[in-house]
C-alpha cells in the first residue's frame, strides 16, 4: 500500500494537467467578462429599454377644456370623455365576438367580419367618440389587438340656439368658431405627463420625478341667458319661415349693464354634429352689415333736437312725401304736407328725417355717429366682428347727407344698432354691451341730454303703442314699448335691389328700460318686407318672455281680462 | 471585537428588513394613492356628466318638446288669459 507522507500528495496533478484546467478556467472567465461587458457596454441602451418596457410607463395627464357658463351657471359648452375605438387588423379575433362589439357600437356586424378578417395589417378605428358606459362593455370583451384610446368631447347642450356664441371645436379639440375659436388658449390649459414605474400587475408603485403636472383650462362665463336665447331662437325660426326670408338676426342688451342676453341667428347649424352647409355658421349679428334704414331716425333726429337745430313742438314741412335731393327724390310711404317731430317718428317720414338731418352738418352728423360706435367695432371679444362703413363726411355728397338721417349711405351690424339705442335707456349715456361677467360695466359719454333722451323715448312709444304707428305688432299686453322700425333696400354689389332688409329695435319696459333688442330679418318674400310686420313679431314674442322671466312689474293698466284680488284665499275660491 | 461584529451584522440584518419593508409600503402607498387619484377623475368626469345631462333632460328645447308633442300644450290666446291684479 501506497505511503502519503503530506497532503499534497494526494492531489497533486501533473504540471500539464493543472495547465490545461488553469486554461479552462482562464476561458471561462474571460468568456464571462466579455459577455458581461457586451451586455453593459455594447448592448446597454437596447437592454435597458427592454426592461424598462417591462417597469416604465409614460403617463399622459390631461387638462379639461375650461366650461362655458351663460349667466345662470347653466352649461353651454362642456368636454366629457369618450373613446375612439379601433383594432389591430394582424389579431385575429373569433366572429361570434365581432358580433358583439358590433352590436355593442351599433354598426353592420357583416361589415365588421368583413373588414377584421381583411387581409390588410394595421391598425384601423372603428368607431370614434362611444361613450365610457359601452367602453367598459367592449373593454370585457377581451378582443386581442383592440385599442381604446380616451379623448374628451366637447357638448353643447343649447344646440342651435347658441352655436353662433360658443362656435364649435373640431375632432382635435381645437376651437375653430365662436368663443371655442376667440378663447382657444384661454379654455384648454396644458396636457401634463409622468414617467412611472409599474409592477408585474401593471399597477404604477413609483414615479421617477420626471413629470409635469396639467393645467386646466380656465371657465368662461358669459352674459348670455340660454333660456332668452332659445326663446328668441324660435320666434326667429318661425317668422324667418313665415315670410320665406333668407336669414334673421336677434340681439339682447341689458339696458343699465350692457349684458348681452341673447345673440342669436336663424339658420343655424347644430355644433354638436358635423355641419354640412358653411352659410349657416356666420354669427350675422356682427359679422353682416347693413343699411339700418328708418331706425337710424330717432337718433338723427334726438341729435339734431340736442344741438337745438329743430325745437319739439315744430311743424315740418313733409311736401306731400317728396323731397328733390340733387338728381333724386326721396319718398316718404305715409305722405303728409307738414308733421310734428312726433309724426315724422311715428309715421316714419324719410322726408321729415332728411330735412331735420340736413340742418346738421356732415361734420356734426358724422360725430355724432362715430359717438354712438358707428363704422368702428365694438371689440365685444366674438371672432368675425366687422366695424361697418361710415364714410368720413368730407366725400359725403349732397344726397348722402340728406339720406344719412334716415339710415341709408352707412352701415352697420345689428350688435352697432342695439348698442347706439342704449342712450334713450339710460337717459343719453351710451353703454357698450359686453360678453363676459366678470367685466365691468362701460358707462359711455353723456351723447345726449336727458330731456332729448326721454323725448325721444316717448316718440318711439308712440311708434307702438298709437293707432297708425308702424310698430304696433311689437305690443306687449302690461308694458309699454319704445320703438322703431326699419325698411331698407339691400345693396347688391353697390346698386339697390329690390329686396329688403326688415329691422325693429325696441325699449321695454319704456318707464324704466331694462331690455332693448334688435331683430333683423334679411329678405322677407312672402305678404310683407316691413320692419314692423315682420321683425316686430320676434321682439315681442322674446321680449314677453323676457319680462316674465326676470320678473318685470307691469308698466301699463291691463284693460282686459283683468280680475282684481283682494287676498290669497279668495282668490283660490275664485279660481 | 467578535460579540461586535455580531451585534453589527445583525443591525444590518434589521435595517435591511426595515428598508425592504419600508419601500414595499412606500410603493403599496404610492399604488394606493394613485389610484385614489384615478377615482378622483373618474368621480369629476362623472359630474361633469351628470351636469350635462342635467342640462340637457332640462333643457329649453326637450321641455317645449315635451310640452307641445307629449302634453299637447298650446300658448293661450288672449281672450283665454286672466290676469290678476293685487287692490
Amino acid at each position: 500500500m501506497k505511503q502519503f507522507n503530506h497532503q499534497s500528495d494526494i492531489f497533486e496533478l501533473s504540471k500539464i494537467r493543472r495547465r490545461v484546467v488553469l486554461a479552462g478556467l482562464l476561458i471561462l472567465f474571460i468568456s464571462l467578462f466579455s459577455r458581461a461587458l457586451y451586455l453593459q457596454q455594447i448592448k446597454k441602451e437596447f437592454l435597458q429599454s427592454k426592461g424598462n418596457n417591462f417597469s416604465i410607463r409614460n403617463e399622459i395627464l390631461h387638462s379639461y377644456r375650461g366650461k362655458i357658463y351663460d349667466r345662470n351657471n347653466k352649461l353651454l359648452a362642456v368636454s366629457s370623455p369618450t373613446f375612439d375605438v379601433g383594432i389591430n387588423l394582424s389579431f385575429k379575433n373569433d366572429d361570434k365576438n365581432i358580433r358583439v362589439l358590433a352590436e355593442l357600437l351599433e354598426i353592420d356586424s357583416s361589415q365588421l367580419i368583413k373588414k377584421v378578417n381583411s387581409k390588410s395589417k394595421g391598425f384601423s378605428y372603428i368607431k370614434r367618440s362611444v361613450s365610457p358606459e359601452k367602453a367598459k362593455k367592449i373593454s370585457s370583451l377581451g378582443l386581442k389587438g383592440l385599442s381604446m384610446e380616451k379623448k374628451y368631447r366637447r357638448f353643447y347642450p343649447n344646440r342651435e340656439s347658441a352655436a353662433h356664441i360658443i362656435g364649435k371645436t373640431d375632432l382635435d379639440g381645437i376651437g375653430n368658431e365662436g368663443l371655442e375659436k376667440q378663447w382657444d388658449s384661454f379654455l384648454k390649459g396644458e396636457m401634463g405627463h409622468k414617467k412611472v414605474l409599474v409592477d408585474g400587475g401593471k399597477r404604477i408603485i413609483d414615479d421617477l420625478q420626471d413629470f409635469k403636472l396639467p393645467k386646466d383650462g380656465s371657465d368662461i362665463h358669459t352674459t348670455i341667458d340660454g333660456r332668452l336665447q332659445h326663446s328668441a331662437y324660435e320666434a326667429l325660426k318661425k317668422y324667418v319661415q313665415r315670410y320665406d326670408a333668407d336669414a334673421g338676426s336677434a340681439i339682447m342688451i341689458d339696458a343699465k349693464t350692457g349684458d348681452i342676453l341673447l345673440m342669436t341667428n336663424y339658420p343655424s347649424y347644430n355644433p354638436n354634429s358635423s355641419i354640412k352647409n358653411l352659410e349657416t355658421m356666420r354669427n350675422r349679428v356682427v359679422t353682416d352689415t347693413f343699411e339700418p334704414g328708418s331706425t337710424m331716425k330717432p337718433l338723427s333726429i334726438a341729435y339734431a333736437m340736442d344741438s337745438k337745430k329743430v325745437k319739439e313742438n315744430e311743424i315740418i314741412q313733409t311736401n306731400n312725401g317728396l323731397l328733390k335731393v340733387g338728381r333724386s327724390f326721396i319718398r316718404d310711404d305715409h305722405p303728409h304736407d307738414e308733421m310734428t317731430l312726433k309724426e315724422v317718428v311715428k309715421y316714419s317720414s324719410n322726408v321729415g328725417a332728411a330735412q331735420i338731418g340736413v340742418r346738421l352738418s356732415p361734420k356734426e352728423l358724422w360725430g355724432f355717429y362715430d359717438k354712438v360706435g358707428f363704422g368702428k367695432k365694438i371689440n365685444i371679444g366674438i371672432p368675425g366682428e366687422v366695424g361697418g362703413r361710415l364714410r368720413n363726411y368730407a366725400s359725403w355728397r349732397e344726397s348722402e347727407h340728406a339720406r344719412m338721417p334716415f339710415g341709408y349711405g352707412m352701415s352697420i351690424n345689428l350688435l352697432q344698432l342695439a348698442s347706439a339705442y342704449s342712450v334713450f335707456a339710460n337717459d343719453g349715456i351710451h353703454i357698450t354691451p359686453k360678453l363676459y361677467l366678470n367685466k365691468k360695466p362701460e358707462i359711455g359719454d353723456k351723447i345726449l341730454t336727458p330731456k332729448t333722451s326721454n323725448t325721444m323715448k316717448n316718440f318711439m312709444v308712440s311708434v307702438v303703442e298709437e293707432d297708425g304707428g308702424t310698430g304696433f305688432k311689437a305690443r306687449i299686453p302690461g308694458y309699454t314699448v319704445a320703438g322703431k322700425t326699419g325698411t331698407a333696400r339691400k345693396v347688391v354689389e353697390g346698386n339697390y335691389v329690390k329686396e329688403y332688409v326688415a329691422s325693429f329695435v325696441g325699449i321695454a319696459p319704456s318707464k324704466n328700460p331694462k331690455f332693448i333688442m334688435a331683430v333683423m330679418i334679411d329678405n322677407p318674400r312672402v305678404d310683407s318686407y316691413y320692419g314692423g310686420t315682420v321683425a316686430g313679431p320676434v321682439f315681442k314674442d322674446t321680449m314677453k318672455d323676457a319680462l316674465k322671466l326676470y320678473d318685470i312689474p307691469h308698466d301699463k293698466d291691463i284693460k282686459e281680462n283683468l280680475l282684481e284680488i283682494t287676498n290669497n284665499n279668495t282668490d283660490n275660491e275664485k279660481l | 471585537m467578535m460579540k461586535l461584529n455580531l451585534i453589527l451584522f445583525l443591525a444590518l440584518i434589521i435595517f435591511s428588513l426595515l428598508k425592504v419593508n419600508t419601500e414595499h409600503l412606500y410603493r403599496k402607498n404610492y399604488s394606493a394613492l394613485d389610484s385614489e387619484q384615478k377615482k378622483e377623475i373618474e368621480l369629476r368626469e362623472e359630474k361633469t356628466k351628470l351636469e350635462l345631462e342635467d342640462s340637457d333632460q332640462s333643457g329649453n328645447n326637450r321641455i317645449e318638446e315635451f310640452a307641445k308633442n307629449k302634453l299637447n300644450m298650446i300658448e293661450p290666446v288672449k281672450k283665454n288669459t286672466i290676469i290678476l291684479e293685487n287692490k
